[in-house]
C-alpha cells in the first residue's frame, strides 16, 4: 500500500472516532470539526449507502458493457468459441480494472468509495475466471488439478490485492482459498490444522498490531477469523466421521469418492479419533472466550461464543436429546438466565467493569447496532403473513404465533 | 498476542488533542482507554446472547404446543405460557422509565429482548386460546391485529424501537404481507391477472408513512419515525413495483407512477439527508425506469447497451449527488 494512503487512513480513524464521540455526546460539534480539519486527509470518500451504491451500480454496469463489448468484438470477427481467446480476453479484461484501480487510488484517490473497490472484485474474478476457463477447456484439466491451481492462484492475487489496497473480503477471500488449495495436499487434515493453528495466533496479532495500517490490520482480523473457523471445522466431529478430508483427495472421481466412501464405510471412525474431536468441540470454544476475555479481543470473543452454540447444538444432535420443543426451551432459557447472570455480575461492579470488560455502550455506533437488530428481528421473529386471495381474504386455518411465532395447526 | 491495541492512532490522537485543549483529560481517560483497548465493550454481544435465547424459547414453545396440544391440556399450556408472558411484561414495565412521548428508552441492555419475549409469548398465547377455543370464529385473523396493536402499545410506553419494529410487520402480516408473500407475488406475475397483495402492500406502505408523518409532524416518538416511513417507502415501492411489472396490466402506467413515486422519495429524502431512504429510492428510479426503456430498446436488441450506459449515468449522478450535498464519509 502507498504510504500516503496509509496515512490517509490513520487520519480517517482519528475523524470516525470524534464522529462516535460526538454521537455519544462525548464532545460537541465544534470540538468535532477541530478534530476534522487537524486530522484532514487528500482522499475521496463517501458514506456507507453511496458506497453500495456505487459498487452496485460500477458491477452492473461493467458486467453489462463487458456483455454488449463482446457482441461487439464478436461482429468485428472474433471467435469466442476459441478458448485461448475468450480466455485472453477475460483475463485482459481483468488486468485492465485492477490496472484502473491503481488509476482510481492513485490519481483520482478514492478510498472507501465503491467504484475503486467494485473494480478490485471484477479484476480478481475475471483474472481468474479467464484462467480457469484456459485451464478447462485448453488443457481438459481435471477437477483437481482446477481447484488447487485455481485455489493458489486465487489466494496468492487476493494476497497481492490485499497487500496493495486492503481492499475489504480479500483478507477472508485469501484465507478461503488457501484452505481450499490445501485440502489436497498430501495428509490434508494434519497440515490443515498445522496451518490453521499455527498461523491464527500471528494473525491475531497483526490485526491489532500499532505498526500496520489501520484497513490491513481489518484484513488480518478478517484472515483471522476464517482461520479459526477452518480450525473449528477440521476438528468437528461430523467431518471426523464423514471422513470429508480424505474424500477430499478423491474428489476428481466421477462420482465424487462414490468407491472410497462406500469403502470407508466399511472401517468405523477409531474411537480415539472421535473422543479428541468432541474433546477439541468443547474445548476449541473455552479457549477463544478465555482468550478474548484476556486479551479483550472482540473476534476471538465473538468466535468463541458462536463455536460454542455450534457444538452444544451439535452434542444435542448427536446425543439425540428429545423432545426437540424441551432442549430448545431449555437451551434459551440457559442462554437468557446467562445473559441476566451477566447483567447481575457488571451491574454490581463500578463503572459496570470486570477485567478490562463493560456492559456500558462506550462509543460505539448506537444506530448501526439497533439497526442491526432491528433487521434480525423483522427477519426471524416476524409472524408468517395470512394467505392473501384475489378479490379478499379468505381463512385458511389457525395461525400460531401472532406475535412473532409461526408454526401453522 | 500483545493486548488488543484497537486504535493506535487514535490513541496517538487522544493524546495530542489533549496537549492541545480539545479534549478535557477528564473527557480524554476513558475514550483513551478504550482506544488502547484497555476497555471493551461487550454490551452487543451480551444483547446477543439474549436473542439468540428468545429465539430459542419462542421456537420451542410455538412446537411445545403443536405437539403436545392434547396431552398437557389446553387451559395448563395457555396459563403456562401467559405466565411467562406476564412475568417478561411485567419485569419491564416495572423497570422502564416514566412514559414520555420523546425518547425514553431504558439504559438496560437486557431490557429490549425480555420485552420483546414477553410480547412473543402473549402473542403465542393468544394464538393459541384462539386456535383452541376458537373465541374470535370466522375473524381468527383479528387476533394479528389485536397483537399488532398490543405490541405496538409497549414499543411506545417502553421506548423500543425493536418491539415498534415487530408490531409493524405484525400489521402488516396482518394484511397479509410480508418478505415471503412479496416474492410469491413476483413469482406469480405472470399467472394472476388480479392480486389484492399488490393492493395490500399499497394499503400498508401508505398507512406506515401515515403514521410517519403523524409521528413527526405532531412530535410523538419522533424516533420511531425514520423505521416507520423506511417500512412505508419499502411496501409502496413494492407494491407499485409488482403493478409496473406485471405484463398483463396497464404496466406503463404503473411504471410511471412507480418512477415517480420512487423520485419524489430519494427528493425527499436527500432534502432531509437520509440516505438510506435515498437510495431505496434510487434504486426504484433505476428500476422504474429501466422497465421503461426495456420493453422499448431490449426489441432492438440494445439491452447491454442501456444497462451499460445508464449505469454509468447513474454513477455520474450519484457523484454529483453526493458531491452537491457534502456526503460525510462514514
Amino acid at each position: 500500500m502507498r504510504s500516503e494512503i496509509a496515512a490517509a487512513d490513520r487520519k480517517f480513524a482519528v475523524r470516525r472516532a470524534a464522529s462516535a464521540w460526538r454521537r455519544a455526546g462525548e464532545i460537541d460539534a465544534a470540538t468535532e470539526a477541530a478534530i476534522a480539519a487537524l486530522y484532514s486527509d487528500d482522499r475521496v470518500r463517501t458514506s456507507k449507502v453511496f458506497r453500495v451504491l456505487f459498487f452496485i451500480f460500477t458491477w452492473f454496469g461493467f458486467s453489462t458493457a463487458y456483455g454488449f463489448g463482446l457482441a461487439m468484438l464478436s461482429a468485428f470477427g472474433l471467435d469466442w468459441d476459441d478458448t485461448a481467446i475468450f480466455a485472453g480476453v477475460n483475463m485482459l479484461a481483468g488486468v485492465a480494472m485492477l490496472a484502473a484501480v491503481e488509476v482510481l487510488t492513485g490519481t483520482m484517490k478514492l478510498r472507501r468509495f465503491g467504484i475503486e473497490e467494485a473494480c478490485v472484485w471484477i479484476g480478481w474474478s475475471y483474472l481468474l475466471g479467464g484462467g480457469l476457463w484456459w485451464m478447462v477447456e485448453g488443457f481438459d484439466a481435471g477437477f483437481s488439478v482446477l481447484l488447487i491451481s485455481g485455489a493458489w492462484a486465487a489466494a496468492g492475487l487476493a494476497t497481492l490485492i490485499l497487500w496493495r489496497w486492503a481492499t475489504p473480503g480479500m483478507g477472508a477471500v485469501a484465507a478461503l482459498a488457501l484452505f481450499s488449495g490445501l485440502s489436497q495436499a498430501p495428509a490434508n487434515h494434519l497440515v490443515w490444522l498445522l496451518v490453521a493453528g499455527l498461523l491464527a495466533w500471528p494473525l491475531g496479532t497483526l490485526s491489532v498490531a500499532p505498526h500496520v495500517s489501520p484497513e490491513h490490520r481489518k484484513r488480518f482480523a478478517e484472515a483471522f477469523v476464517v482461520f479459526v473457523v477452518m480450525f473449528y471445522f477440521a476438528v468437528h466431529v461430523a467431518v471426523i466421521e464423514a471422513r470429508l478430508f480424505t474424500l477430499a483427495r478423491w474428489i476428481d472421481d466421477e462420482q465424487l469418492g462414490h468407491s472410497a466412501r462406500e469403502a470407508l464405510a466399511e472401517i468405523p471412525v477409531g474411537a480415539t479419533a472421535v473422543g479428541l474431536s468432541l474433546t477439541a468441540m468443547v474445548l476449541m470454544p473455552l479457549v477463544l472466550l478465555w482468550i478474548g476475555v484476556r486479551r479483550r479481543f472482540r473476534p476471538a470473543l465473538v468466535g468463541g461464543f458462536l463455536a460454542a452454540l455450534v457444538s452444544a447444538g451439535s452434542l444435542a444432535d448427536r446425543l439425540d436429546l428429545r423432545p426437540v420443543w424441551l432442549v430448545l426451551l431449555a437451551g434459551g432459557a440457559l442462554l437468557v438466565a446467562a445473559a441476566m447472570m451477566a447483567r447481575r455480575h457488571f451491574a454490581g461492579r463500578p463503572g459496570s467493569e470486570w477485567k478490562g470488560l463493560t456492559t456500558l455502550p462506550l462509543v460505539e455506533d448506537r444506530e448501526s447496532l439497533q439497526t442491526l437488530e432491528v433487521v434480525a428481528t423483522l427477519a426471524t421473529l416476524s409472524p408468517a403473513a395470512r394467505q392473501v386471495e384475489a378479490g379478499g381474504f379468505e381463512g385458511g386455518g389457525g395461525e400460531f404465533g401472532g406475535g412473532g411465532a409461526s408454526a401453522k395447526f | 498476542m500483545p493486548p488488543s491495541m484497537r486504535s493506535p492512532e487514535v490513541a496517538e490522537a487522544i493524546q495530542k488533542l489533549v496537549e492541545k485543549g480539545l479534549l478535557l483529560p477528564a473527557t480524554a481517560a476513558p475514550l483513551l482507554r478504550s482506544a488502547r483497548g484497555e476497555l471493551l465493550s461487550i454490551r452487543g454481544e451480551l444483547r446477543a446472547l439474549l436473542y439468540f435465547g428468545v429465539l430459542a424459547v419462542v421456537a420451542g414453545v410455538s412446537l411445545l404446543v403443536k405437539e403436545n396440544l392434547d396431552r398437557i391440556g389446553p387451559v395448563t399450556i395457555a396459563v403456562a405460557i401467559g405466565l411467562a408472558a406476564a412475568a417478561c411484561l411485567g419485569w419491564t414495565l416495572r423497570r422502564g422509565l416514566p412514559f414520555s412521548w420523546q425518547r425514553a428508552e431504558s439504559s438496560d441492555w437486557a431490557f429490549d429482548f425480555l420485552l420483546l419475549l414477553g410480547i412473543l409469548l402473549l402473542g403465542a398465547d393468544l394464538a393459541y386460546i384462539e386456535t383452541k377455543f376458537t373465541p374470535l370464529g370466522d375473524a381468527w385473523s383479528y387476533h394479528l391485529l389485536f397483537m399488532s396493536l398490543v405490541a405496538g402499545a409497549f414499543a411506545v410506553r417502553c421506548d423500543s424501537r425493536t418491539s415498534w419494529s415487530l408490531a409493524l410487520s405484525t400489521f402488516a402480516a396482518w394484511r397479509g404481507v410480508a418478505a415471503t408473500s412479496v416474492a410469491q407475488g413476483v413469482a406469480e406475475l405472470e399467472g394472476r391477472r388480479e392480486s389484492a397483495l399488490r393492493f395490500e402492500l399499497l394499503l400498508c406502505g401508505a398507512a406506515f408513512l401515515a403514521l410517519g408523518f403523524a409521528m413527526r409532524r405532531f412530535d410523538r416518538k419522533r424516533h420511531f419515525e425514520p423505521l416507520t416511513t423506511f417500512l412505508g417507502a419499502l411496501g409502496l415501492l413494492a407494491g407499485l413495483g409488482l403493478f409496473a411489472l406485471d405484463p398483463q396490466e396497464n404496466w406503463i402506467v404503473w411504471a410511471i407512477v412507480f418512477v415517480a413515486a420512487a423520485a419524489g422519495l430519494a427528493a425527499v429524502a436527500l432534502r432531509a439527508r437520509r440516505f438510506g431512504l435515498f437510495a431505496l429510492g434510487a434504486l426504484g428510479i433505476y428500476a422504474g425506469i429501466s422497465r421503461l426503456a426495456f420493453e422499448l430498446i431490449f426489441q432492438a436488441g440494445c439491452g447491454c447497451f442501456w444497462f451499460a450506459g445508464s449505469s454509468v449515468g447513474m454513477i455520474a449522478l450519484l457523484w454529483i449527488v453526493q458531491r452537491r450535498f457534502r456526503v460525510e464519509a462514514t
